[in-house]
C-alpha cells in the first residue's frame, strides 16, 4: 500500500502502518474534550475526556440524560459560549477548530457545521422574518442577497415549507411547531455545511412531525453527504437513524458503537439499564429501571461515576475511572461489561 | 395486561364539552367526550398536543368548567350534590401533574405539602397523627422520615414526584388523575416513577386516568385506551385491541410514527411504511 504517488498528493496523508485500517480521515474528530464553565465554588468541569468521530454521511447519535453533558458537547464543539473553558482537540476536516480565533471560527460557523436547537421559539427571532433569518447564514459568509434569497426559497421548498416564497415575508408566529423545526433545520443547513448537529431537534414536536423532521435530515445526509451528531435522550429515536451510538454518563464517554450491536447486546450496564427501562409500543413486560437518579455535574461520584447506580459494581468501580477499550465493535469504559458467552472479559 | 373485572364505574364523564377563545373564533378543545372508569381500571387518554387531553381531565376534576356535559362520581352527578358528595369527591380523586418543578410549593417543607391534604379534610387528629400518616405515605412511595423538614429544591426530579404522588396518596384516594406525569422525568427515572404508580394502583385498587403523549407507556400501563385529535374522541377501547388493530386513519398514523428501539425491527418498519407511500 506504501506508494510515493500517495505521498506526493499530499503530505499529511499518515503511511497506513501494517495492520492499521485504511478508512479515510474522518469528518470530525474529537479527543479528549473537556469544558469547564466557573461558579461560585471554583470551575465544574461539565465535560471530561470526551472521544468522538463522525464521517462524511455518517450519522451518529450522542445520547444522554440531563446533567451528562450533551448539550455542553454540542457548543462547545462550535464555541458558541465565551464562558466555557474548553481543552481538547476538534478537528473538523483536519482544521483544529479550537486552535483558530474568533474570526476563523465565525468563518466555520453555518458553512462548515449548521447547529439545530431543541426549541424554535427560542432559536428564531420573532421580530424578523423567516427569510432574514434563513438567508443570515449565506449572507454573513459574503453570498449576495439575490443569490442568498434564491438559495433560502429553494432550502425552504425542499425542506416542505408550501409556497416558499411567499413565505419568507411570514414571521415565526405564523408557523406551527413543526413548520418551524424546519425553518431551524433550513437555517442550519442552507450554506451546506459538512457537518450538522442536530441538539435534541424532535423533542418539543408530536410524534409525526417528529418523524418527518427525521426523515426530512435523513435523506439531507443521503444527498449532500453531511455528517451528523444528532443529540438526544430517546433511544427509540436512535435505533431507526444513527448508524453509530455515543452514550454519555457524567461528563464521559461510557459506551460507543454500531447501532445494531448497541441495540442488540450493550455492554456497558448504564446502556443496558437505560434500553431496559424504555417502555416498547411493539412488545408487553414489566420496566426495569436503573436505581437513583443521574449524577449532577457539581456532585460527580469518584471512580466510575455511574457505580452508585450499577448493580455490577465492585470495589474497583469506586476508585478507578475506567478508560474506553474495544470490546467486540464497542469501545467501553467499564470494569465489568456485559460480555456474550465465548468472549472472555479481556 | 389483564383488564380488572368492570364493575359500576367510580368516575364517569358524559358529553364533556369546552370552548375557549371569543364570539368570533371560538376552539372547541373538547367536544362531547364521554368516558368512564371502573375501580381498579387504568384508562389512558392520548393524543398530540392540542387534542384536548388535558383540558378533559380539568374539566373532570374541576381545575375547568365545561361549557356542557356532566361528570358522575360513584353514579351521582356533581353538579347539584350535596355537598358531602362534593366534599367526598375532592378527597377520593386526586390529581398527579406532569411538571414536579412547579407543581410543589417551594416554600413548603415535604410535611406540609404531603400533610396539607389531611389537615384541609379534618383527617388529622393530632399533629402527631398527621405526621404519622405522612411517614407512613413517604414510606409507600419509598422516601423516609429524615426527608421531611426538607424544601423542594433540594430532590431531584423523580424524588418530587414521588412526594406529588405521596401527597395525592395522604388523603386515601380512590381514582387517581395523572398528567403527564413522567414526561418531565430523565428516561433513566421514567420508569422508577411508573412502576410506583402501578405498584400503588395494584397496592390500593385505585383507578387511575392517565394523560400521556407517549403511547408506548399507555400501552404498557393503561387496560383501556382514549384517543383523541382536535378535542374529538377518534377511537377508543382496550389497549390491545386499539393498538394491535386500530381503526381509526389518525391512531394509525399515531402508531406508525413512534420509534421501536430496536434498530432491525425499526427500518424494517420503517422501510415497510416507504414502500406503502410509494405504491400508493
Amino acid at each position: 500500500m506504501k506508494g510515493p504517488d500517495i505521498v506526493s498528493l499530499n503530505v499529511e496523508v499518515p503511511v497506513p502502518a501494517p495492520g492499521e485500517d485504511l478508512t479515510p480521515r474522518p469528518l470530525l474528530e474529537v479527543s479528549g474534550l473537556t469544558v469547564s464553565y466557573p461558579s461560585a465554588t471554583g470551575p465544574v468541569e461539565i465535560v471530561s475526556g470526551f472521544d468522538l468521530t463522525v464521517a462524511r454521511g455518517e450519522r451518529v447519535a450522542l445520547v444522554g440524560e440531563s446533567g451528562s453533558g450533551k448539550s455542553v458537547t454540542a457548543r462547545a464543539l462550535l464555541r458558541l459560549d465565551h464562558r466555557a473553558s474548553v481543552s481538547g482537540q476538534v478537528r473538523l476536516d483536519g482544521t483544529d477548530l479550537l486552535a483558530l480565533d474568533d474570526r476563523e471560527m465565525r468563518a466555520q460557523r453555518g458553512r462548515r457545521i449548521g447547529l439545530m436547537l431543541q426549541d424554535p421559539m427560542t432559536t428564531l427571532n420573532p421580530v424578523r422574518s423567516i427569510g432574514s433569518q434563513v438567508m443570515e447564514s449565506l449572507r454573513v459568509h459574503g453570498v449576495g442577497k439575490t443569490e442568498a434569497r434564491k438559495r433560502a426559497v429553494e432550502t425552504l421548498d425542499r425542506l416542505g415549507i408550501p409556497d416558499a416564497e411567499r413565505r419568507m415575508r411570514a414571521y415565526p408566529h405564523e408557523f406551527s411547531g413543526g413548520m418551524r423545526q424546519r425553518v431551524c433545520l433550513a437555517m442550519a443547513i442552507v450554506a451546506h455545511p459538512d457537518l450538522l448537529i442536530a441538539d435534541e431537534p424532535t423533542t418539543a414536536l408530536d410524534v409525526r412531525v417528529q418523524e418527518q423532521v427525521l426523515s426530512l435530515i435523513d435523506s439531507l445526509v443521503t444527498e449532500l453527504g453531511m455528517g451528523v451528531v444528532l443529540i438526544t435522550h430517546d433511544l427509540g429515536l436512535v435505533a431507526g437513524f444513527a448508524d453509530r451510538v455515543a452514550v454519555m454518563y457524567a461528563g464521559r464517554g461510557v459506551e460507543c458503537g454500531p447501532v445494531g450491536e448497541l441495540y442488540r447486546s450493550p455492554r456497558h450496564p448504564y446502556t443496558s439499564g437505560l434500553l431496559a427501562s424504555v417502555p416498547r409500543v411493539d412488545r408487553d413486560g414489566a420496566l426495569a429501571p436503573i436505581a437513583g437518579s443521574p449524577a449532577q455535574p457539581t456532585s460527580r461520584p469518584g471512580g466510575c461515576a455511574f457505580h452508585p447506580r450499577c448493580a455490577r459494581a465492585e470495589a474497583d468501580c469506586t476508585e478507578d475511572r475506567p478508560d474506553p477499550r474495544r470490546i467486540g465493535t464497542a469501545d467501553v469504559a467499564c470494569h465489568h461489561p456485559l460480555v456474550l458467552a465465548g468472549e472472555g472479559n479481556r | 395486561m389483564t383488564h380488572p373485572t368492570t364493575g359500576t364505574p367510580i368516575l364517569e364523564a358524559q358529553g364533556l364539552t369546552r370552548s375557549f377563545g371569543s364570539r368570533r373564533t371560538t376552539t372547541r378543545a373538547v367536544d362531547d367526550v364521554s368516558f368512564s372508569v371502573a375501580p381498579g381500571a387504568i384508562l389512558g387518554i392520548v393524543g398530540e398536543s392540542g387534542s384536548g387531553k388535558s383540558t378533559t381531565l380539568r374539566c373532570v376534576v374541576g381545575l375547568e368548567r365545561a361549557d356542557a356535559g356532566r361528570v358522575l362520581f360513584d353514579g351521582v352527578p356533581l353538579v347539584g350534590a350535596n355537598r358531602e358528595t362534593q366534599r367526598r369527591f375532592r378527597r377520593e380523586v386526586q390529581m398527579v401533574f406532569q411538571d414536579p418543578y412547579s407543581s410543589l410549593n417551594p416554600r413548603m417543607t415535604v410535611e406540609m405539602i404531603v400533610g396539607e391534604g389531611l389537615d384541609i379534610h379534618k383527617m388529622a387528629e393530632s399533629r402527631q397523627a398527621r405526621r404519622a400518616r405522612v411517614v407512613e405515605v413517604l414510606e409507600l412511595v419509598g422516601l423516609d422520615a429524615t426527608v421531611l423538614d426538607r424544601y423542594p429544591r433540594s430532590f431531584s426530579g423523580g424524588q418530587r414526584q414521588r412526594i406529588a404522588i405521596a401527597r395525592a396518596l395522604a388523603v386515601g384516594p380512590r381514582v387517581l388523575v395523572c398528567d403527564e406525569p413522567v414526561s418531565a422525568l430523565d428516561v433513566s427515572v421514567q420508569a422508577q416513577v411508573v412502576n410506583l404508580l402501578l405498584e400503588m394502583q395494584q397496592q390500593l385498587g385505585l383507578a387511575v386516568v392517565f394523560v400521556a403523549h407517549d403511547l408506548a407507556l399507555v400501552r404498557h400501563l393503561c387496560h383501556d385506551v382514549m384517543v383523541m385529535q382536535r378535542g374529538v374522541v377518534v377511537e377508543n377501547g382496550p389497549c390491545a385491541d386499539v393498538f394491535d388493530r386500530p381503526q381509526h386513519e389518525y391512531t394509525k398514523s399515531l402508531l406508525a410514527a413512534i420509534p421501536i428501539p430496536d434498530p432491525d425491527r425499526d427500518r424494517a418498519r420503517r422501510a415497510a411504511a416507504a414502500a406503502e407511500r410509494r405504491s400508493a
